[in-house]
């Protein structure tokens, strides 16, 4: 009957010489927001739905005299 | 001190890092984080998608007992309201486990305050609160008290209220006026939160309303004095400067007693209206045998100031320095000052 090993290895149990690692540092600044600096609008304009043929008699439209802004 | 805790999730690489020592939270659950829009306020830093099945997917560390607390975010409700009156996120005031009071953000686009649990007695409504796929900013004036506790809310940096009830039982968990953690509920998916921050009405500031205030990240762009060993690249600073923590990708390391670097950093790209805080954050491991000891490093205007020291472990974790005012002035951060500042690792042991 023939040995058979499946394994042979060194366990070495070491203590090392050991270094301290930083993989990220930064400031986290919280602001107020300047609220004075800018509304931002990305498009305005008329649509205007007239009747055909092209005779338009007028435009009707309403306006909303305010929103309260977000930031989307 | 009247800053408790505070996260604007923008450091975080991945949620776990959320769960790291050093940071605020006991509990973490829920959906992931998240960049890029619209999951994160101005399409920058990291968000928290606090959905779930109906659970207390986020809890803070225990901090002060607070009778008047200010609770600070910005939420973004991205899916359809769809007009039904189930809870979809909000939060819980606790005194320790007890949920003394809550305030809700329902389906149908109010907000409502409860005796604690989403579920719970409903003390006061605010109806046509939110839309949905906004982002808006809300401060929270809480105060616990059995028979004056009150709940004020305002949105969007208002000057003034945009809804409050008062006279009302906000200890409902318990005997004690105060709370000392919050706890957050989500239900549904796609409830982002962003800039999550909470003070007292104690000390120094801040103390009172604060305004919208955001957090912006401020990395390293340049080496003012080195001393540590970079793992690659061309220079330290390079190593640590990601906007988003990336682990053994890079690094820089020493075994060096009092080895220090400071680094520059980038600058402010407005002046705000105020600095309500600065926080120097970094993530640190000891890569073998120790004990290791590391604190954070701040220089301003020639005036060093060291954080706390932190024993380190083999795993990386948190250590987060609060700066609330300039260590060279003594009095509340400048633009020009926090742009200045120098920030920087350093080997205690």
């Amino acid at each position: 009957m023939a040995l058979r090993v499946t394994q042979v290895g060194k366990e070495v149990w070491v203590q090392n010489p050991s270094n301290i690692r930083v993989t990220q540092i930064g400031a986290e600044v919280w602001i107020a927001n300047n609220n004075n600096s800018n509304i931002r609008m990305t498009q305005i304009g008329l649509e205007v739905w007239r009747s055909t043929p092209a005779a338009a008699f007028g435009i009707t439209y309403q306006v909303t005299n305010s929103i309260n802004l977000t930031s989307t | 001190m009247a800053w408790e805790v505070g996260d604007s999730f923008d450091f975080h690489g991945a949620m776990a890092d959320m769960s790291v020592a050093g940071a605020i939270w006991s509990t973490v659950s829920g959906g992931n984080i998240w960049t890029g829009t619209p999951q994160t306020r101005f399409g920058v830093g990291v968000s928290k998608d606090i959905s779930n099945n109906g659970a207390d997917v986020l809890v803070t560390n225990t901090f002060g007992n607070d009778t008047t607390i200010y609770v600070n975010f910005a939420f973004n409700h991205q899916n359809a309201l769809t007009g039904t009156t189930g809870v979809e996120m909000g939060f819980a005031l606790r005194d320790t486990t007890n949920k003394q009071v809550g305030i809700y953000w329902l389906n149908n686009g109010n907000v409502i305050v409860t005796s604690g649990a989403f579920n719970g007695t409903i003390l006061g409504t605010w109806t046509g609160a939110y839309a949905a796929a906004q982002w808006n900013h809300y401060q929270i004036k809480v105060v616990i008290n059995n028979t004056t506790g009150s709940v004020e809310i305002r949105k969007n940096g208002n000057t003034s209220d945009d809804f409050s009830v008062t006279s009302i039982n906000t200890r409902n968990g318990s005997t004690n006026n105060y709370a000392n953690n919050v706890s957050f509920y989500g239900n549904n998916g796609a409830l982002y939160l962003d800039d999550f921050y909470v003070f007292n009405d104690q000390g120094a500031q801040p103390n009172t309303w604060q305004g919208d205030v955001r957090a912006v990240q401020l990395m390293p762009n340049s080496d003012n004095s080195v001393t540590w060993t970079k793992s690659t690249g061309a220079s330290n600073n390079a190593c640590v400067n990601e906007l988003q923590e990336n682990g053994d990708t890079n690094y820089v390391s020493t075994n060096t007693v009092s080895n220090v670097d400071l680094y520059g950093t980038a600058g402010l790209s407005t002046t705000p209206n105020a600095i309500i805080n600065v926080v120097l954050k970094s993530m640190v491991r000891m890569d073998d045998a120790g004990p290791h000891t590391y604190k954070n490093r701040l220089s301003s205007g020639g005036t060093t100031s060291d954080g706390s020291n932190l024993s380190l472990t083999s795993t990386y974790q948190w250590n987060w320095t609060n700066y609330l005012t300039d260590p060279h002035t003594s009095a509340a951060w400048t633009a020009s000052g926090v742009n200045a500042a120098l920030i920087g690792p350093f080997d205690v042991a």
